[in-house]
């Protein structure tokens, strides 16, 4: 019929070019500024691209978490822990390089240590999660909600606490760690935010093709099928235990990823956004997208992260003396409200329902496997 | 029993019945040696403050009261998780509600005598949040009875959100005062013994809880309602056929359950300084207390929090006070891996399965 | 393999269950228990309700461990391997309650089924190596074999929660199939089916038997059994207390026994099964 068939039949990969030209677009409009407009002027003021960065980086965690959750229906409360993990790792490693860890100069003021950093914190979350994995994942629903919840908290308190080592400063206690360094590249530095934005979308999109690739593969329905129905896993030789395992890790490492991003983005880490409060959002920000969805992820995210945007601004405007903080209100509403109406997530119900407008078109994702 | 069972989900732990006594023996011995190591380790880190009977009693004391808190927003855990089958993350925004709304009214100036005005500011307290916690049943998890568990969890966390940005709109981001209950003063009458230091209100809290064990079992054991809750919790499709409503009693232990998170929020409050965002921790403790008592027993979850609470401070005070929280759900982890049926219970009970 | 004579059974048993004894609390729900399967055999497996069928399924699939005895495959012990290496070992099943993969399409629905004769990793997956293309397109042409077979080819794209209960119990038969079993157990094929959907399901299973799986069917529905099976097996309280070919065990008295004096308003399958004429449901 035509050459381009194979696209229609890969609503996925036009899924992810399209994603890839409008984030390369928006990017270089900010860089050429036609006419003097920014990118930012785009949305009226409204996503700037620190929001648009922002978004990218829980993008990255949220994949992950939607592999563990909503492909293999092991829940999470405590993925925020992860992405601390590796917010710390880099912080640690390098804006304590020198004068903790006694790194020689050569390898701590190199533009490589960091970026040596980061996978340094994949490796450490990854094999945290391999550690604790085996025992956590044997429990089930709420007991591995609690489980998970409970680590979670853990891990948050010994940030906060300098992981309980008695005189140590080691994380910085409340304050955290400043002077984490830019991200550099021989000597061509990875910021402004212009530049920052290109890296973290590039891993956005990547961990999201990664991500996808391994949902449609035999591991992904192997974790699907888990979720569906652990007898009938097994009773088709599926290695329940491991193929838990594994999407734990991904999920880890690949929050451990977006943590060090965010570490260096701020050029400053501290407890706070590892909380139990954060897990919670990011569980919030899933259930928005939908869980079983790759293309979920961004979606949700920039959802409640624009939503929080709009509902401080406007509040402040209705509400005098609104601190930050009041528009959770409203976006407890909001969860309480889709989860009732659309509890498999926004973008998958407005998936669904287009195939039944229009039922014989391919380029809408499967809703079972974007 | 399951012998014949046509139901795919054979028992999840089908060894469990054939464990040898030589390996039960053994696991004794484990529990054994951990409990000795752990107390030799407080001891330890004890003798390095110097710590003598006297400290280690005013911890337990101290943990005790803490304890007992838990144990009461536990009950409300555990009395919507059997009736429901939903762990309802909102049971902490009951906690805080109850404390907010009871100084609200007591600070409100209404024409009474103190104690009278303290009494009238407590049942409001815990009316006005019961009847929020109906609410929230009618409003969120009714609608959405059908929906997955974990749908139904995450929409409790968004009634907690929900609670909290209210009362943080209400109340704002200051802490709150409600006096003590024997002084009617923010100084509280302090009781000393052979150098032990304790707060009158903690006898408050002792007795409250007391009194409403005591009432709950007389509601579960003797009123046609409470043993409807209690069937709709042995069995809900069977409690359906004898002509109970189920939905009914849903939202009855939401009420319930707002009830218990409101005294529990309203007599510590004295000890603490309430606001809005006080919820979040002592919900997520008193599930701790929960669980560790098995999820489904309301003495367990008595013995959960007391447990819970002694052993924090416990091991809290012979070690920094921030990690605190750190041994409350690493006791979490630990129980949900090796009892995740509860201390109470015995082993080899079918643990839910979702 | 010269007693051939003799001896009707020259080969090794495909499946030996040897003198394995279940108890659960103090009741015993197997009593030193011995049979064998053989090679190409399709064996039905009969009993009331409470004879212990289901514990002996759960058996041999590794659910539960026995007591005491040995259950072999191909010479094999099973005794102490998880559920997921006994199905690895070419041990297929079906559920007498649904199980199929609700949230994936009816074609993944097999190659899940396929599990265990790919290799592709995590990595390797992710990656989407040329290696793992190639193997993604393979299993898909044979996944789509098994479902012509079941005839559900229409259907290889809908959600597998979306088909009718019949077309799902063909589903778990063809993901079963598609493991290529050496052994497949089937509980319960025939519950809950109508009268037409049951034949469909006999003419499955002959098919099945034509292409040299052996198959032991567990079923209540006594006429759907005797149709298939060679050889029949009927347990009560956890003892055999009867095999033959289904005209010798219909007609065996202790058999006759045991079906009339289980309560039958206690066990409508049951009832269902002795009926003659199983009308559907």
């Amino acid at each position: 019929m035509n050459r381009f068939g194979w696209l229609r039949r890969s609503p996925n990969v036009v899924a992810a070019l399209a994603m890839a030209v409008v984030l390369l677009g928006l990017g270089m409009f900010e860089i050429v500024r036609p006419g003097g407009v920014d990118f930012s002027d785009l949305t009226g003021g409204l996503v700037t691209l620190d929001t648009m960065i922002r978004i990218g980086i829980l993008t990255i965690v949220l994949v992950g978490m939607n592999l563990l959750m909503g492909y293999a229906g092991q829940v999470s409360l405590g993925q925020a822990a992860f992405y601390g993990l590796g917010a710390y790792a880099s912080a640690i490693l390098t804006a304590r390089g020198t004068s903790l860890l006694r790194l020689p100069p050569v390898v701590a003021e190199s533009w490589w240590w960091p970026w040596m950093a980061i996978l340094i914190g994949m490796a450490f979350a990854g094999g945290l999660a391999y550690l604790i994995g085996r025992p956590i994942l044997t429990l089930r629903g709420h007991y591995l909600a609690m489980a998970t919840l409970g680590l979670g908290i853990v891990i948050y308190i010994l940030f906060r606490e300098n992981l309980g080592l008695p005189g140590s400063h080691i994380t910085g206690s409340f304050d955290g760690i400043t002077a984490v360094p830019r991200l550099r590249i021989g000597s061509f530095e990875v910021w402004p935010l212009s530049r920052y934005y290109f890296l973290v979308w590039a891993c956005a999109l990547l961990s999201m093709v990664l991500v996808l690739n391994i949902v449609n593969s035999r591991v992904g329905r192997a974790l699907r099928a888990i979720h569906a129905s652990e007898q009938a896993a097994l009773a088709v030789g599926i290695d329940i235990a491991g193929q838990k395992l594994r999407a734990l890790i991904v999920s880890a490492v690949l929050a451990s990823l977006a943590g060090s991003l965010y570490g260096h983005f701020q050029a400053a880490v501290s407890p706070k956004p590892f909380d139990f409060g954060s897990s919670l959002e990011l569980v919030v920000m899933s259930s928005v997208g939908g869980m079983a969805s790759i293309w979920g992820a961004p979606f949700g995210v920039a959802v409640i992260l624009i939503l929080k945007e709009v509902l401080r601004s406007g509040l402040r405007q209705v509400l005098r003396g609104a601190s930050g903080e009041h528009e959770i209100v409203v976006y407890g509403l909001l969860l309480i409200v889709i989860m009732i109406f659309m509890p498999e997530g926004v973008l998958v119900s407005f998936l669904r329902w287009l195939r039944r407008r229009w039922p014989a078109s391919e380029t809408i994702p499967a809703v079972e496997a974007a | 029993m399951r012998v014949g069972a046509d139901g795919v989900g054979p028992d999840p732990s089908p060894m469990s019945g054939d464990r040898s006594l030589s390996r039960r023996a053994l696991q004794v011995v484990a529990v054994l040696a951990i409990l000795a190591l752990a107390v030799a380790a407080v001891i330890a880190l004890g003798s390095r403050l110097n710590f003598g009977p006297q400290q280690y009693l005013q911890l337990v004391l101290d943990g005790l009261r803490g304890g007992t808190i838990y144990a009461l927003i536990a009950m409300g855990f555990v009395t919507v998780f059997n009736i429901t089958g939903i762990i309802n993350f909102a049971q902490g925004a009951f906690v805080m509600l109850g404390a907010m709304l009871a100084v609200t009214v007591y600070d409100s100036g209404l024409p009474l005598e103190p104690p009278l005005r303290l009494a009238v500011a407590v049942l409001a307290g815990i009316g006005g949040t019961t009847i929020l916690g109906l609410l929230m049943e009618r409003l969120t998890i009714y609608p959405a009875r059908h929906h997955s568990t974990l749908t139904l969890i995450i929409i409790t966390v968004g009634a907690y959100i929900a609670l909290q940005g209210l009362a943080l709109v209400a109340w704002g981001a200051k802490p709150y005062v409600l006096p003590a209950f024997s002084t009617l003063e923010l100084q509280d009458t302090t009781l000393r013994f052979s150098g032990l230091v304790l707060k009158a209100q903690s006898f408050w809290i002792w007795g409250t809880t007391a009194v409403v064990l005591v009432a709950l079992a007389f509601f579960f054991e003797r009123t046609l309602t409470g043993k409807a809750l209690r069937a709709c919790a042995l069995n809900r499709k069977g409690a359906r056929l004898m002509g109970i409503s189920v939905s009914r009693m849903s939202m009855l232990a939401f009420g319930l359950a707002a009830a218990l998170g409101a005294t529990g929020g309203i007599v510590v409050a004295p000890t603490t300084r309430p606001m809005y965002d006080m919820g979040l921790v002592l919900g997520l403790k008193g599930f701790v207390a929960a669980i560790i008592g098995g999820l489904v027993s309301s003495p367990g979850a008595v013995v959960g929090g007391l447990m819970l609470g002694v052993l924090e401070n416990l091991a809290a005070g012979v070690t920094k006070p921030g990690l605190k929280d750190v041994f409350a759900f690493v006791l979490l982890i630990l129980v949900l891996l090796y009892r995740p049926e509860g201390i109470l219970r015995r082993r080899g009970r079918v643990v839910e399965q979702s | 393999m010269t007693h051939a004579l003799v001896d009707a059974s020259p080969m090794p048993p495909l499946l030996a269950v040897d003198n394995v004894t279940k108890t659960f609390g103090g009741l015993m729900a197997i009593r030193k228990l011995s049979f064998p399967i053989h090679v190409g055999e399709v064996v039905g497996l009969v009993g009331p309700n409470g004879a212990g069928k289901t514990t002996l399924f759960n058996l041999i699939i590794g659910f539960y461990r026995p007591d005491a005895g040995e259950i072999r495959i191909n010479g094999r012990p099973l005794n102490g391997l998880a559920p997921d290496q006994v199905a690895r070992l070419g041990i297929a099943r079906t559920f007498q309650s649904l199980q199929v993969f609700g949230n994936m399409t009816v074609l993944e629905n097999i190659m899940v089924g396929r599990h265990r004769h790919a290799r592709a990793g995590l990595l390797a997956a992710a990656l989407r190596l040329p290696s793992v293309v190639r193997e993604e397109r393979t299993m898909r042409i044979d996944a789509l074999g098994y479902l012509e077979q079941a005839g559900l080819s229409q259907l290889a794209h809908q959600t597998a929660a979306n088909l009718s209960f019949g077309q799902q119990r063909r589903l778990e038969i063809a993901r079963a199939l598609s493991s290529e079993p050496v052994l497949l157990l089937l509980d319960e094929p025939g519950a809950g089916l109508t009268q037409e959907e049951k034949d469909h399901l006999g003419d499955l299973i002959l098919d099945v038997r034509a292409a040299g799986v052996t198959v032991l069917l567990v079923e209540h529905d006594v006429d759907l059994v005797m149709g298939l099976a060679d050889r029949v097996l009927v347990l009560d309280h956890g003892d055999l207390i009867a095999e033959g070919t289904p005209d010798d065990v219909q007609n065996h008295p202790q058999v006759i026994k045991a079906y009339l004096g289980t309560s039958w308003g206690e066990s409508p399958e049951h009832a269902e099964g002795l009926a003659v004429a199983g009308g559907p449901r």
